[in-house]
This record gives C-alpha cells, sequence and structure tokens, in this order.
C-alpha cells in the first residue's frame, strides 16, 4: 500500500516534469511570443487596426565601451544593461539578438527606431565561448533559440553543418556580396550557400613598441627570418627584454597557419581533406619550436597579467596580432607615441600572404519564425553606411571593417592616431585585410581541433614535445575523428 | 451492468478506504514539496541525461540509438582518464591535508586552549563564504609570475620563485586553494560532532590521569569518527567534481591547464562547446560511477577498521 503510494506520487510528479520544457539550463531570455503572421510583409500592416506608426520608447542607449576587442579571447564581457521589453504593435514582429558587440545596443536601436514593424531584442550572452554554450543548450532544447546570433569566423561550418543556420542567399544576401572584403565572403559562404553576414574581421598585423627596439638598435623585421634574428640580438642586448612572446591561443596560431599560406581543411560537403603537415604548415611550426628552444621568447602567456604587465614595463617589444590587437595601447601608457602598426613578417621577403585572427559575422537561425526579418535586419546592420561607420568608429565598438567602402573610407583609413606615433594604423590594417588569402577553410568541428590543439600545447610547454610532432598527432587526431563524425576522409 | 453493482456496493468501503488514504496520505503530502523539487530537479534531468546517452549524434549521419557504445566510447578515452587521474592525485595529497588541518583546529577549538574562539572560527571559516570563482581568480593573482606578491617577496629575497601555473606546479596551486577554501567548512563539521560529546567522559579521563593529548586521540578522535569519515566522502566526492578552481585558472594559464583537465571540465566543454551531449552524458555517469565506487570502497574500509577496534 505505503510503497504503492510512493510509486503513484513518483508518477504524478514526473508527469508534471515532463509537462514542463526540458530545458537543462533555462535561458534568462523571454520567448518572444508575437501573435504576428510571419508572411505578412512587414511594410504593409493593413490589417492591423491600430497603426504602428509611432515608433516605440527607447531604452536609454547603452554606454559605449571603447576599450574591449570584439574576438578577443580574454576580454570581460561589457555588461549592457538589457532594455526592458518593449510591448510590440499589432502586425510587428519580434526577433531577438544575441551578441557581445560592446554598444551595439545603439544600432538596435536606430533599428528599432526607423522599422517599426521589425523590433529587435538585444542580448548579451557574454563573449564567445559563453554565447555559445547558451545556443547550444537552447538548439538542444530547441527553445529560446536567438533570431539572429553573432557567431565567430571558425565556428560557423560547424552550426553550418549541423544545419542550424538559415541560407541567406534565399533572403538576398548575394545582392551586397560585392560589397565584403572577398575574403570574409568565403568565410561565410558554403557550396552555393550564405549563412551569415560578415561582421568584423582581424587581419594579423605586428604591433611593435619602437623605444625598445631603436634602443637595442633592432630593425623592425619584415620577414620570419629577420623574425628569429631580431628576437636573437634584442634579447642579447638586454637580457631583461624579449622581441615577443608564444600566444597559446588556438585562433591565433591558426592565424599564422592562415598567413603561411597553409590549407589544414578542405571541406565539399560531407568530404573533407586535412593536412597539418604540409611544408606551410611544418615551418610554422618549425619557426616557433626555434623560438621558443632558443630562450628568446618571453616564457610569458599572451592576455595573462603578466604579459600586460610585461607590455607596461617595456620587456617585450612586438605582437602579432588581429588588428584589434591596438587595445594593448590600455596596458602600456608610457609607450604612448613608441608603438606602430606594420605588416607582418613574410615567408619571404614581399610576400603578399595574409592571415586572420578572429572577428565575427552575424547569422540568422533556422529556428526563427521570422527568418526574413530576421535576415533583413542582418544585412542592414553590416551593410547600412549608419551601423558601418558607428560600429567601425574606433571611439565606440572600433569593430573592423570587412566592407570595402568602409575600408577605402577616408574619414576612417587616414586617421592619425597619437599613441600609434601619429600614424594613419587603419591602412597599414586595410592592406594587411587586402592580403589575407581567401582559400582558408574551418572545420566543421573546430572545437574539437581547439581542444586537441589546446592540449597538445600543454604538452609543447612543458617541453614533452615539439611543435612539430604536435602537428603530426594533431592531424592523426583530426583524421579520426572526422571519420568517426561520419565524413569521407580523403 | 457492472456500473451499477459497483454503484451499489460503493458507498461504504470508498468511505473506508478514502479514509484511510487520507491518514495515508499525509507525510506524503508533507513529503510533496522536496518530493516535487527532487524529481523535477534530479532524477527528470537524470532520465533525461541517461535517454541522451545512449544516442550518437554525428555531424553527418545524424542521430542513432547506440546503446552503450558511448560508455565503451568513454572506457577507452584517455582524456576522461587523465582527468580522473589528475583528480585523484590532487585528491590524494588535498583531502589528508585539508582534514588534518580541520581536525587540529576543531580540537583545538574545542578545547580550553583558544581566547577569542569567535575569531579563530570565523577567520577559519571565511573562505568557504568566498565564491570558489572569486577565490581561484585572488589565488590566481597570487600566483602570478612577476606582478604576483609571492613571485615578488621571492625576488625580493633574491631567490627563485615558486612556478605554480606550470604543468607540474598547478595541482599543488589548485590543491592549496581547494585547502584553504574547504578547510574551514569542515572543521566546523567536526567541531559541531565534538560539542556533542558528553564533558563527563573528558572528566573520567582526567581524573584517572590523561593527558590533554591522550584524550584527544583516545576520546575525541575515536567518538568523532562517524563525522569525520563524512567529512572524508564529502571531500572526495568534491574532488572529483573539481570544476570552479581550474575553469577559472583556464584563463589565468591557458597553455597549462587542458580542457580535460579535471572529469568535470571535460563533460562541459564536449557539451556546450562541442555541442556532444550524448557523449557527455555518458562520461557524466560514468564519473558518478566512479564516484560511488570510491566513496563506498572508502566508507567500506573505515568501517571495518572501526568494527575491528
Amino acid at each position: 500500500m505505503k510503497k504503492s503510494l510512493v510509486f503513484v506520487t513518483l508518477i504524478i510528479a514526473l508527469l508534471l516534469a515532463a509537462c514542463a520544457t526540458p530545458t537543462p539550463v533555462p535561458p534568462a531570455a523571454p520567448p518572444t511570443a508575437v501573435p504576428a503572421k510571419p508572411t505578412a510583409a512587414p511594410a504593409q500592416p493593413t490589417a492591423a487596426p491600430a497603426q504602428p506608426t509611432k515608433a516605440p520608447e527607447q531604452p536609454t542607449a547603452a554606454p559605449a565601451q571603447p576599450t574591449a576587442a570584439p574576438a578577443q579571447p580574454t576580454a570581460t564581457a561589457t555588461a549592457t544593461p538589457e532594455p526592458t521589453k518593449i510591448p510590440l504593435a499589432a502586425g510587428a514582429v519580434g526577433i531577438d539578438f544575441w551578441s557581445w558587440v560592446p554598444g551595439i545596443q545603439d544600432q538596435v536601436n536606430e533599428w528599432n527606431a526607423t522599422h517599426p514593424n521589425i523590433q529587435v531584442n538585444y542580448i548579451n550572452k557574454g563573449n564567445g565561448n559563453t554565447e555559445y554554450a547558451a545556443l547550444n543548450t537552447a538548439l538542444q532544447a530547441n527553445s529560446d533559440i536567438p533570431d539572429v546570433v553573432q557567431i565567430e569566423y571558425q565556428h560557423l561550418p560547424s552550426y553550418i553543418t549541423r544545419g542550424q543556420l538559415a541560407n541567406l542567399v534565399d533572403y538576398g544576401a548575394n545582392d551586397v556580396k560585392s560589397q565584403f572584403v572577398p575574403w570574409t565572403w568565403s568565410q561565410v559562404s558554403q557550396g552555393n550557400g550564405v549563412y551569415a553576414y560578415p561582421q568584423d574581421a582581424g587581419p594579423l598585423v605586428m604591433f611593435c613598441n619602437n623605444a625598445i627596439l631603436d634602443k637595442n638598435n633592432i630593425k623592425v623585421p619584415t620577414t620570419w627570418d629577420e623574425f628569429t634574428k631580431a628576437a636573437a640580438d634584442l634579447h642579447k642586448a638586454d637580457p631583461n627584454v624579449y622581441l615577443a612572446n608564444f600566444t597559446p591561443d588556438q585562433g591565433w596560431y591558426m592565424g599564422m597557419l592562415w598567413q603561411s599560406g597553409a590549407k589544414p581543411f578542405t571541406v565539399d560537403g560531407t568530404n573533407i581533406k586535412i593536412d597539418f603537415t604540409s611544408p606551410e604548415v611544418m615551418r610554422v611550426a618549425k619557426l616557433w619550436d626555434d623560438l621558443l628552444k632558443s630562450g628568446n621568447l618571453a616564457p610569458i602567456d599572451t592576455y595573462s597579467n603578466d604579459w600586460n604587465t610585461a607590455l607596461g614595463k617595456g620587456t617585450i617589444a612586438c605582437w602579432n596580432s588581429g588588428a584589434w590587437g591596438t587595445f594593448i595601447s590600455g596596458s602600456a601608457p608610457d609607450f604612448k607615441g613608441k608603438w606602430k602598426v606594420y605588416l607582418m613578417p613574410g615567408w619571404k621577403a614581399g610576400d603578399k600572404v595574409n592571415g586572420n585572427y578572429g572577428g565575427s559575422t552575424i547569422a540568422v537561425t533556422k529556428a526563427s519564425a521570422h527568418a526574413k526579418e530576421a535576415a533583413e535586419f542582418a544585412k542592414w546592420l553590416n551593410t547600412d553606411p549608419k551601423p558601418l561607420v558607428e560600429l567601425t568608429n574606433p571611439d565606440k565598438a572600433g569593430l573592423f571593417p570587412v566592407t570595402q567602402s568602409t575600408l577605402s573610407n577616408k574619414a576612417w583609413s587616414d586617421v592619425p592616431y597619437d599613441y600609434w606615433s601619429g600614424q594613419a594604423i587603419h591602412q597599414v590594417m586595410a592592406e594587411a585585410a587586402q592580403q589575407v588569402n581567401p582559400s582558408f577553410q574551418w572545420s566543421p568541428f573546430t572545437d574539437f581541433v581547439y581542444t586537441t590543439y589546446a592540449d597538445l600545447l600543454t604538452q609543447v610547454k612543458a617541453g614533452t614535445l615539439t611543435l612539430q610532432d604536435a602537428m603530426k598527432q594533431l592531424q592523426d587526431k583530426s583524421v579520426t575523428y572526422a571519420k568517426d563524425q561520419g565524413f569521407t576522409v580523403q | 451492468m457492472s456500473v451499477a453493482t459497483t454503484t451499489a456496493r460503493m458507498p461504504r468501503p470508498a468511505s473506508r478506504s478514502w479514509r484511510r488514504f487520507k491518514r495515508n496520505s499525509i507525510p506524503y503530502l508533507f513529503l510533496a514539496p522536496f518530493l516535487i523539487g527532487f524529481v523535477i530537479f534530479l532524477v527528470y534531468p537524470l532520465i533525461y541525461s541517461l535517454n541522451l546517452s545512449l544516442y550518437r549524434t554525428r555531424l553527418v549521419g545524424g542521430t542513432t540509438y547506440v546503446g552503450l557504445e558511448n560508455y565503451g566510447r568513454a572506457l577507452q578515452d584517455t582524456n576522461l582518464w587523465e582527468g580522473v587521474r589528475n583528480v585523484l592525485l590532487f585528491g590524494a595529497v588535498q583531502i589528508p591535508v585539508m582534514l588534518g588541518f580541520a581536525l587540529i583546529f576543531a580540537l583545538v577549538l574545542d578545547s580550553a586552549i583558544l581566547h577569542r574562539k569567535t575569531i579563530f572560527r570565523l577567520g577559519n571559516f571565511l573562505p568557504f563564504a568566498v565564491p570558489s570563482v572569486v577565490a581561484a581568480l585572488i589565488w590566481g593573482y597570487l600566483y602570478g609570475e612577476s606582478f604576483g606578491p609571492i613571485a615578488q617577496i621571492a625576488h625580493a629575497l633574491g631567490l627563485t620563485p615558486p612556478q605554480f601555473l606550470t604543468s607540474s606546479g598547478v595541482i599543488p596551486a589548485l590543491a592549496n586553494i581547494s585547502t584553504w577554501q574547504y578547510t574551514g567548512y569542515n572543521m566546523l563539521i567536526l567541531f559541531a560532532a565534538l560539542q556533542s560529546i558528553p564533558r563527563e567522559l573528558y572528566e573520567a579521563a582526567a581524573v584517572d590521569g590523561a593527558s590533554g593529548v591522550q584524550i584527544a586521540l583516545k576520546i575525541r578522535i575515536p567518538l568523532i569518527a562517524p563525522a569525520i569519515i563524512l567529512t572524508g566522502i564529502f571531500s572526495i566526492i568534491g574532488t572529483l567534481q573539481l570544476f570552479n578552481e581550474p575553469n577559472v585558472l583556464t584563463s589565468i594559464a591557458p597553455s597549462v591547464l587542458n580542457p580535460h583537465f579535471t572529469p568535470n571540465l571535460y563533460v562541459y566543454s564536449l557539451a556546450f562547446r562541442s555541442q556532444q551531449f550524448d557523449y557527455s552524458a555518458a562520461i557524466a555517469f560514468t564519473l558518478a560511477f566512479v564516484t560511488g565506487v570510491l566513496a563506498s570502497v572508502f566508507f567500506f574500509i573505515t568501517r571495518q577498521r572501526g568494527e575491528r577496534q
């Protein structure tokens, strides 16, 4: 009797639990319950008795934070106050938009004011991996999935392959193809589909503190051979000072491979070619193996507090990074007017091949009930002159532009910066952006590649493995994983 | 037909069984708030995950039922067992040290040696009140190679600073954080147990000529053995689930702590970064099994020893 009663109670409770939405981690976003016809053209809300002529009240604009870099791995999430939910006018469509770009609420407000029928609700779910964790949970639970979402280039293919993103070609993406720097467009394309709009990028450049280099008579290296020699000469001239340090970030290393002309992945549908042992990969691995072994690199990890301190004290002279790396000026205020931006050292003198490190895209999820409207917003955000100028303004979000019009806009490119020795740094960066190798592809399982690389790197840093051997292991493990995931590996 | 007979006979037995039902169900009514929460937040997620762990989603080919294949993979997964080895290594040193300190502090606190007991108790317990994420951040700063105070003091004294955030130093560094954080918590449990020992026992022992140390070793520690075992089991479970501290230190020393440094980190990175919820669930269950086995082994060993005495 008693046992059966317990059983009954359990069953009832289970049923109750089953009725509840099965979300392991309930996302905080309120669901956009909009009783609107998704098919109705947003421009003509004829059926609506109350015409939504008046723009809804706008929440106060979030103060822009100019310091945070867009895709910087350790940047703290900029807290943007979540606006109170605006009640939608009849016939209007609600769009949930996830992004971590500082101050992007301003652009959302601008859109909402001019598009009363498509109201965007901006939510900051945190930077990079924090956002993906929330996104993956929402996708798994199939509830509270955002309509528009920021995704970094390297993770786009895994969402595309899983069929989680809408093909924007259906919503006129190809009409604006010519506005973007070609390599960024190939990054968001797969086959005939286009699955996101490029938002910003991080073409590789080299930041150098000339106060250190000049003092020790070191010339800014233009090739990797010169780079190795400069590292040795500088450390010899002053044992406390180093030319550079190793950046233990996966995206950085992939950028180095990209700059070397390597093609670790060639993906064609379910066929994949993996090549981490090509000469282009191996020369990068050997370069950093030799530098790490020589003791001429600062034994400090990029983005660590020690690294910030070293930049501030002037014991590290250069950093090869994405164009968004200008935030280091905050770590070294004493060296104002000493730093400058250079093109990356080439593998041969006069090489014009570059790589990219960081940057994001804006995608529309397949699960979106308003994909058309969501795609419209995504296109506007990344092609309309107004948000483009605002988002690329270095005093605001400071995104590195990926549209030809902004890159060639004199108001953006020709501005000299006092901190950077009066240099018009954007000219150098724009040149670097045009040189990025367009044939570099990511795998649909970047997470696996990244975690495997991170794992191997701990052994490299412990001195028990060389980067060159790590590449061979990365090759084997990636091939095994790809086969395991059902790909045909060539 | 049957309807008619039932309605005719219904009244008496129904009211009796209804009364019985009412009497029997009252305890469950009081249990209900807990039971409902327990089912929704523990039992149901467990069943959900168990179900999840029996499927396999591939990038090409979609989701298929694979039975126990994920568990087979987990057993052969070097990443998982490396993580388990790391936390066991961590626990083998950290748990005895932490419980040793907790026991000594509790004994000191319970004895009459100490003045200003509140300060001592609060001071030892305070680290437990610091969220573990904050604790890891604080220690991450203290461990810093060039700006951390420990390194600076070592430099000032002309010594080589200890290398905390390296592959060999990181386990002791993590153990130190956990010891700092949880000693006070365990001390409180042991202290509470000590408080429940009748004072007469001490008096009798003192009359018989036992010294303070003898009383501690022969009376107080044996009497609180169940509490010590309890803290031991809690610590074993906590150790195997180590997550926050290494997760925070990962951003400080990314090239030292890999994404599967502890089993829980691995589960997290598989599920929320690689979207491998199915395999991640299988690993979580495997880990739960390992934890259960270890806790039981510890329990039986300590109980047997206790019975022998």
